[in-house]
């Protein structure tokens, strides 16, 4: 019968303590009172004894793991098949329950000593609840008031819930299940409506929706599809980053200059439009790699540093752009030549325009570039694509006067705008982030 | 801003009161001479003189009375029990004196009296020195029922408290007393919260947790265990009882569809247990489980420690009911 | 068999004739408040067996009309009065009309607690009526804390005449009250009206001691036990009384030994006559206050007869134009029953 080693109150007010190493082994003997494991603890470090004689036979609670007062660390396999009391030295003796009677014997007789009564246990502090039944009476799993308002809210059928993972106690779908779900379901390609953006996180639960009436001059249209997985998409984004833009502006005459002398042979030679966006995305890209911090993504208390670079590239859907954005992803564009990006970038804004782009092809993202200069934007303050960490805005080319040399000189000069989550990023990070953005496309060496 | 105990925070807003408006006045046992036995009318006898500061006889009765009389003729009564505990022996003051004033004349006669003590278990009161009855109050009509759970709501609390104009029963956790100090605003501010809002005071995405007074520190320290674990509580201080805010629960019921109530007194026919009518009546649609208490067991405080332990809520009992809750 | 000795203070007369300086005009309206109470409560009873009152219990105080008048006739108009259930001339004496008091018997709308109560549980602080609940006893208690207040306001000369039946005097908060009351030397005036029945139980049965001003030594405080079937004998210990509190000397107990003639309340008019003997009934019915004030007005020689008409006529038709005015009053709305539970003036809360 195995003995199970268990983690005491090393001091008043000591919850929990950290195993720092196992003095003992799976599968070494072990005697009584001898050390076996040495925990720490906030204010002290010491070393446990085994409870009782026989083999460690596991180990549940791994060096470094931290463990709470009363969690059971490893089993011992005892020797003999009596059975050994618990670890902990029993706090309280067995208490008399109702006093016995009091035989009167005299002053010579032998008083009995009172029999110690073992009272019950207690039951465990666990508060009664309704009978955990997570399946109905016919089988069928229990779908809770609020998974099935969910459920009823997204025209999600009772076959499709069936069909959903869940978390729950017997495995029912839980809220949190039904939330993951839509997000990634809304990524599904369907026929009409397109996919939304990646990788969209768990929506904001919204109230249930109170039917409006409309008055004159208004007309009513349901806050539906992308719209609405856009909208929770960028209020998550909004709500979690910590979100500060800052502003570099980028002479571009060498840029526009390549531009105008080389689209035509460009698209003779390589079958490809040439846009400014590969140039940007090159060069966000190789930034990347010497600022990975941008590149990262905070999960939990976590940050995931990322030395490779899915450059999602904005992509703005309708005429005008009424109907919705989608970020489509050019992967690894870190060792993409600019041809390759170029190539690649037209493809998927034709297919993301087209709606027959898969899911896969709007995942994964790590950073996101985006392009309001495409349609006049002076300067903006973009939202991060939520879990990234930032996301950079390019915007309209407006020739200017500049001082060159203390001489004025006249100049295509472009505005960047990059918000940035500050609570990854401090601004100096970001501005020479820009810098170096600033410093390529000026000085531009694509073709180095 | 002043860093002070629970204790001195409530002292502060009566004598406060006591300055601003000469209609105020208490009446308790040895609150005058001695200055409570608590301490909290210390200094009080001194300052407001013995028309203002009355050492009453052994009489809950009447020293409800005096506080509910002297009411109905235009002062403001504030009527210490010594243990809230000894609050029934002037019940009938409370629910069918002062409960009815108002309703009996029209709305023309108002009672505003507190009637505070301190209450609560943890610290070997035993039977009559430890209770937690507020659920009579909350059940009679015409009484407000309140219960802070940190100084600057003690403080604000009684400020309007005293300045309501209903009888209000004012719980003061003893266990809170000396042990729980917190920053309160300077007496220039003239600082009161509002009767009947609840206080987040822990932001949470998993289970809302309702609960008041002692209690709520209980839940902060299971929240920062089970934070550990993976698992977000949000704490809800109720603050007050009766007005009950069922804008702020509700609200957090439908982030998180979630609820645990944490209350000290015993279980059936709680606070709780309205509450959770409460929620199941008006958000139904939104629990993605049942509603769970934790509270006392259906008796009274015993002495003996093991005994205390055994009937009292405990922060293991939040943290095994909210690892249920989140795995449900 | 109910107490019927009397007793003077200290075994002695009250030192002080007081009624000896009352004018012709005031006996005349003494007389005239003994008659009102007396047709108030007939006109009560008449309407019930009639009918015109549906709902509610009167609780009749035939034969108790000396304790009321003679209580509050040497009051100032800034004392408080806090009557009880079989007070309710008293509502009328200190300042309500008829009309207020009909219509919160009848339960309407424009009733003092609009509805929300019946008989004796209202008041009106700015007249200086204590409202009173069926918690007897409690209104002692209450009274020490309206007297606290005048304290607080400078003004210890206000005398508060409290209620209570002998039955009462064995609650706690009589009890807490009066001791309170004595220990701070409140100007509380504690009328006993020992009518020997509370309900179906004897006096015997609530009181331990020969009377029940024996329980003012308890206190400390001077106690009378006076016939209260005599106007005049009330009003002059009333007199003393005040002078006592207002001097600051602390509360006075005073006990008024009459009957209950009729049962606990008109529903209780039979088993009143099973539960007490006969005799004692008739007894007392030859004591009735009334005529005897009437015998003592015609033998001071001021009266004619005609002056003193049983009942005063225009007494009758007021009583009854206010029981009009009732019945033809509106009922309260439903939704009214939720008003005044809170008062929220002071804006502190949601």
């Amino acid at each position: 019968m195995a003995v199970a080693v268990i983690m005491p109150e090393l001091g008043e007010s000591i919850v929990e303590g950290t195993i720092v190493r196992w003095l003992k082994q799976e599968g070494d003997s072990v005697q009584e009172d001898e050390p076996i494991v040495e925990i720490m603890t906030d204010k002290v470090n010491t070393e446990l004894p085994a409870p009782a004689s026989g083999v460690l036979q596991k180990i549940l609670a791994p060096a470094n793991t931290t463990v709470k007062v009363g969690q059971e660390l490893a089993l011992i396999a005892t020797a003999s098949e009596s059975a050994a009391a618990t670890a902990e030295p029993s706090a309280a003796p067995a208490s008399v329950s109702t006093p016995p009677p009091v035989e009167a014997v005299g002053f010579y007789g032998g008083g009995e000593e009172p029999v110690p009564v073992a009272t019950p246990p207690p039951a465990p502090a666990t508060p009664t609840r309704s009978d955990g039944q997570t399946r109905t009476a016919t089988g069928q799993p229990f779908i809770s008031p609020v998974v099935s308002k969910i459920a009823r809210e997204h025209g999600i059928s009772h076959e499709e819930l069936l069909t959903i993972p869940g978390t729950g106690v017997g495995g029912r779908v839980t809220r949190k299940d039904i939330e993951a779900y839509i997000a990634q379901r809304k990524v599904v390609p369907k026929p009409a409506p397109a996919p939304a953006p990646a990788p969209a996180p768990q929506p904001v639960a919204a109230p249930a929706p109170q039917p409006v009436t409309p008055r004159e001059g208004e007309e009513i249209i349901p806050l539906v599809g992308m719209r609405k997985a856009i909208a929770e998409h960028l209020t998550k984004s909004y709500q979690t980053a910590v979100h500060v833009t800052t502003v570099i502006q980028v002479d571009v005459s060498k840029l526009v200059e390549f531009r105008e002398r080389n689209k035509e042979s460009f698209q003779q030679q390589y079958g490809v439009r040439l846009t400014y966006t590969p140039f940007f995305v090159k060069a966000c890209a190789d930034a990347l790699l010497e600022f990975p911090m941008m590149n990262a993504t905070l999960q939990d208390d976590q940050i995931i540093v990322r030395h490779y670079v899915h450059m999602g590239v904005a992509v703005a859907l309708g005429e005008q752009g009424e109907e919705g954005l989608i970020v489509p992803v050019i992967r690894d564009a870190h060792k993409k030549s600019l041809i390759d990006i170029a190539r690649e970038l037209e493809d998927i804004a034709k297919r993301a325009r087209n709606k027959s782009i898969s899911v896969a092809e709007v995942q994964g993202a790590t950073f996101t570039l985006t392009n309001p200069g495409s349609y006049g934007a002076l300067i903006g303050t973009p939202i991060i694509n939520h879990p990234q960490t930032a996301i950079l805005g390019t915007y309209a080319i407006v020739k200017q006067p500049i001082v060159v040399n203390d001489m004025i000189a006249i100049r295509p000069m472009m505005n960047l705008c990059l918000s940035y989550d500050h609570r990854l990023i401090d601004g100096m990070y970001a501005g020479r982030f820009l810098q170096r953005i600033k410093r390529a496309i000026e000085s531009f060496e694509f073709f180095k | 801003m002043r860093e002070v105990t629970f204790l001195e925070a409530i002292r502060l807003a009566m004598w406060e009161e006591m300055e601003r408006d000469p209609n105020v006045f208490i009446i308790g046992e040895d609150i005058g001479r001695m200055g409570g036995a608590f301490g909290v009318t210390t200094g009080f006898l001194e300052r407001f003189g013995p028309d203002r500061v009355i050492d009453a006889p052994i009489s809950e009765t009447a020293i409800i009375a005096v506080a509910v009389g002297a009411a109905a003729a235009g002062k403001r009564g504030i009527a210490e029990m010594q243990f809230i505990d000894f609050i029934s022996y002037g019940f009938d003051q409370v629910v069918n004196v002062a409960g009815t004033w108002l309703y009996r004349s029209g709305g023309k006669t108002p009672i505003p009296i507190v009637v505070r003590g301190p209450s609560g278990g943890y610290v070997g009161g035993s039977l009559y020195h430890s209770q937690q009855f507020e659920a009579w109050f909350f059940h009679t009509p015409g009484v407000k029922v309140v219960q802070p759970a940190f100084p600057d709501d003690a403080y604000g609390l009684m400020k309007a408290a005293i300045r309501d104009n209903n009888p209000v029963v004012f719980y003061e956790h003893k266990y809170l007393y000396r042990r729980i100090k917190g920053p309160i605003p300077d007496a220039s501010e003239d600082y009161i919260v509002r009767l009947g809002e609840a206080r987040i005071r822990r932001y949470g995405s998993d289970i809302t947790v309702v609960t008041y007074g002692a209690m709520v520190h209980f839940a902060l320290e299971a929240a920062q265990r089970l934070e550990k674990e993976g698992i977000s509580l949000e704490v809800i201080d109720l603050r007050t009882i009766k007005p009950l805010d069922m804008e702020t629960i509700l609200e957090s019921v439908r982030k998180t569809s979630k609820v645990l109530i944490v209350y000290e007194a015993p279980k059936t026919g709680g606070v709780g247990a309205e509450i959770s009518a409460r929620i199941t009546e008006q958000a139904f649609e939104w629990l993605d489980a049942p509603i769970m208490r934790v509270a006392a067991k259906d008796a009274f405080v015993p002495f003996a420690e093991p005994l205390e332990k055994f009937v009292l809520p405990s922060v293991d009992d939040i943290v095994f009911a909210a690892r249920e809750l989140a795995a449900y | 068999m109910g107490s019927t000795r009397t007793r003077r203070k200290n075994g002695q007369q009250t030192a002080i004739a007081y009624h000896e300086r009352l004018e012709k005009s005031d006996l005349l309206e003494i007389y005239r408040r003994l008659w009102f109470a007396r047709i108030f409560d007939e006109a009560l009873y008449d309407a019930k067996k009639k009918g015109r009152l549906r709902r509610g219990n009167v609780y009749g105080s035939r034969g108790q009309e000396a304790i009321q008048v003679g209580t509050t006739y040497p009051l100032r108009p800034d004392d408080f009065v806090s009557p009880i259930h079989r007070d309710m001339p008293v509502f009328v004496f200190r300042g309500m009309t008829p009309e207020q008091v009909m219509c919160q018997i009848w339960g309407k709308a424009n009733a003092p607690t609009r509805g929300k109560d019946s008989w004796s549980h209202m008041g009106d602080m700015s007249l200086g009526i204590v409202h009173s609940t069926s918690m007897l006893g409690s209104t002692i208690a209450v009274a020490c804390g309206v007297l606290w207040a005048q304290r607080l306001d400078g003004r210890r000369d206000r005398v508060l005449v409290a209620y209570t039946g002998e039955g009462a005097t064995a609650t706690g908060p009589f009890h807490e009250g009066l001791n309170f009351a004595a220990v701070h030397k409140l100007p509380l005036i504690v009328v006993v009206e020992n009518n020997q029945y509370a309900y179906s139980t004897p006096v015997e049965l609530e009181v331990p001691t020969e009377t029940v001003a024996d329980r003012a030594k308890g206190y400390g405080i001077p106690g009378y036990c006076i016939d209260g079937n005599d106007v005049l004998e009330v009003y002059d210990t009333t007199c003393a009384a005040l002078e006592h509190a207002r001097a600051g000397n602390g509360p006075v107990l005073i006990e008024c030994v009459t009957y209950r003639l009729q049962g606990h309340a008109d529903h209780d008019e039979t088993r009143a006559r099973q539960y007490r003997p006969v005799e004692e009934i008739e007894m007392w019915e030859k004591r009735d206050p009334l005529p005897r004030y009437r015998q003592y007005l015609l033998k001071t020689g001021l009266f004619s007869e005609d002056e003193l008409p049983e009942p005063p006529p225009d007494i009758v038709a007021r009583i009854q134009k206010a029981i009009e005015y009732a019945i033809n009053s509106p009922d309260p709305e439903p939704h009214t029953a939720l008003e005044d539970i809170y008062d929220e003036s002071a804006g502190v809360s949601r």
